[in-house]
């Protein structure tokens, strides 16, 4: 009896999961890049108090056991990498995947992040740095009088400078892509790492061999749609009234055999 | 003259446990509900022992899993996959095979189609390896099961069926298991919906209305037993005057 109040108590605990989940989301809507994030659950184990087989009446032998399981538990998180939409910003250098693939960041420290978000500027040393002002691999530098800038779906990098009429090549942006993108750990920021479970980061060419394509002036739109997540948010909302009801009908039957006592 | 309560209650209990078992997981994809068989066997032993003698002592507990089937919801995530029909799919443990409906499924770092704890997928012909030039994304699952990976078929997933269902029980973290070791058959008649995931088939209202029920019950069980217990006082009273 006082062993269901902690299953009903799980299942209070993963709606609470789900709609702080849901409650990201929702405020990444208009981050640049963002995937969305779900929660996958599982039920808990079962504790088995009668085996089936077992004789209930003279010759009558039970055709089912008798298992109580004991809640819900999250299996794991996984973020969805479904494209998001591409807005058409007109800005140089707001770069925006279609497809497959990461750009890589690299940290003052030297490690590697990735993120799909593609807003990009050039710092005071001409080099295309994110938002944040982190490096863009493998590290391109616009010259100071460069006119203006166009990234190509490959990820070549052409820059017009004083009065040319033809453009000057100043090198390629790489992609990554890892076998399970899913497994990639969220660091805030926009900015992914790699883990053991996403894999080794494999570095290619944007259009190429299943790697996405680059388009300039655009920025991918967080893959958040607002109407599923709202959805989500009520049934995961009454899903939790459901389980504190469980908890308070538990509650009733143990005043009633209290009242035994007394 | 109270055991006979004091079962009506304790069964009342392990009912009140499997309703929040089922509630707890009314949002876990691919659960089956548990059914609790305790009514059914008090009114059958109510009818057989004429003097319903032997009734309380039969008085046990059991439960059934509910393998109607679950809504199908949309994703359109590429790895979740939903069965329609009574099939399940087979997933890899270290204790041997599991058999499972939850199908959100993800590529492994070595490449494997796992599920989303880690647990490889079984293909007709071993693991299913998702090549590394190709996105998870792109990853086509047809209604037979079959998996193409940007063009090329990959492996076929592994759909089986039991011929007694009811010969399954549940171990947690969503597999199944046949307590006879009875082996499974190639499923029939069961499509793969790619970018869906079969949703818990617990049904709210069902499991509340049980809910209601079952506390009733139980209030009128310990009035029961509190009338006893009052009618053993006075009985006492009388005979100690």
């Amino acid at each position: 009896m006082l062993r269901a109040f902690s299953t009903a108590a799980t299942g209070m605990t993963a709606q609470q999961m789900t709609v702080n989940t849901i409650a990201n989301n929702l405020a990444n809507m208009n981050t640049a890049g963002f995937k969305r994030t779900m929660i996958d659950f599982q039920d808990l184990v079962y504790l088995r108090l009668a085996e089936p087989g077992r004789e209930i009446a003279a010759g009558i032998e039970a055709p089912t056991g008798f298992e109580l399981g004991s809640g819900v538990r999250p299996a794991a998180t996984l973020k969805v990498f479904t494209q998001g939409e591409l807005e058409n910003t007109g800005r140089e250098l707001d770069l925006a995947i279609q497809g497959d693939g990461f750009f890589a960041i690299r940290l003052p420290s030297g490690d590697e992040r990735y993120t799909r978000d593609g807003s990009f500027r050039v710092n005071a040393d001409g080099q295309v740095v994110t938002s944040s002002g982190y490096v863009v691999e493998p590290g391109i530098t616009i010259p100071a009088d460069a006119r203006s800038i166009s990234v190509g779906v490959d990820g070549t990098v052409t820059v017009f400078q004083g009065s040319e009429e033809t453009g000057s090549q100043v090198g390629t942006l790489t992609l990554v892509r890892f076998p399970n993108p899913s497994g990639l750990s969220a660091e805030g920021g926009n900015l992914l790492a790699a883990t053991p479970a996403s894999g080794d980061a494999v570095e290619g060419t944007a259009s190429e061999e299943g790697f996405g394509s680059i388009q300039g002036g655009f920025l991918e739109r967080s893959n958040v749609e607002m109407v599923t997540e709202l959805v989500k948010l009520i049934t995961a909302q009454r899903a939790y009234e459901i389980n504190s009801r469980a908890i308070r009908a538990g509650d009733e039957m143990l005043q009633a055999a209290n009242r035994l006592v007394s | 003259m109270g055991t006979e309560t004091t079962a009506v209650l304790a069964g009342l209990g392990e009912q009140y446990h499997t309703l929040a078992h089922n509630l707890a997981n009314i949002n876990t994809v691919g659960y089956k509900r548990r059914l609790s068989r305790y009514a059914a066997e008090t009114a059958a032993g109510a009818e057989t022992g004429a003097a319903g003698a032997n009734a309380p002592a039969t008085l046990q507990s059991s439960t059934a899993i509910d393998f109607s089937q679950g809504r199908l919801v949309r994703t359109g995530r590429s790895l979740d996959l939903a069965l329609s029909g009574k099939a399940f799919f087979v997933v890899e443990t270290d204790r041997g095979e599991r058999y499972t409906r939850n199908g959100v499924f993800r590529v492994g770092g070595d490449g494997h189609l796992v599920d989303s704890q880690g647990r490889p997928v079984a293909g007709e012909g071993g693991p299913i390896t998702v090549p590394p030039s190709v996105s998870p994304m792109e990853v086509e699952v047809t209604a037979e099961g079959r998996v193409v990976a940007g063009g090329a078929p990959i492996g076929r997933l592994r759909l089986v069926a039991f011929e007694d269902p009811n010969a399954l029980e549940a171990e947690g973290f969503s597999t199944l298991v046949p307590r006879d070791g009875s082996t499974p058959t190639p499923a029939a008649e069961t499509t793969v919906q790619q970018g869906f995931q079969e949703a818990s088939n617990v049904d709210a209202v069902t499991e509340l209305v049980g809910l209601i029920q079952v506390t009733r019950l139980y209030e009128a069980n310990v009035q029961l037993l509190s009338l006893r217990k009052d009618t053993g006082k006075a009985l006492l009273g009388v005979a100690m005057a």
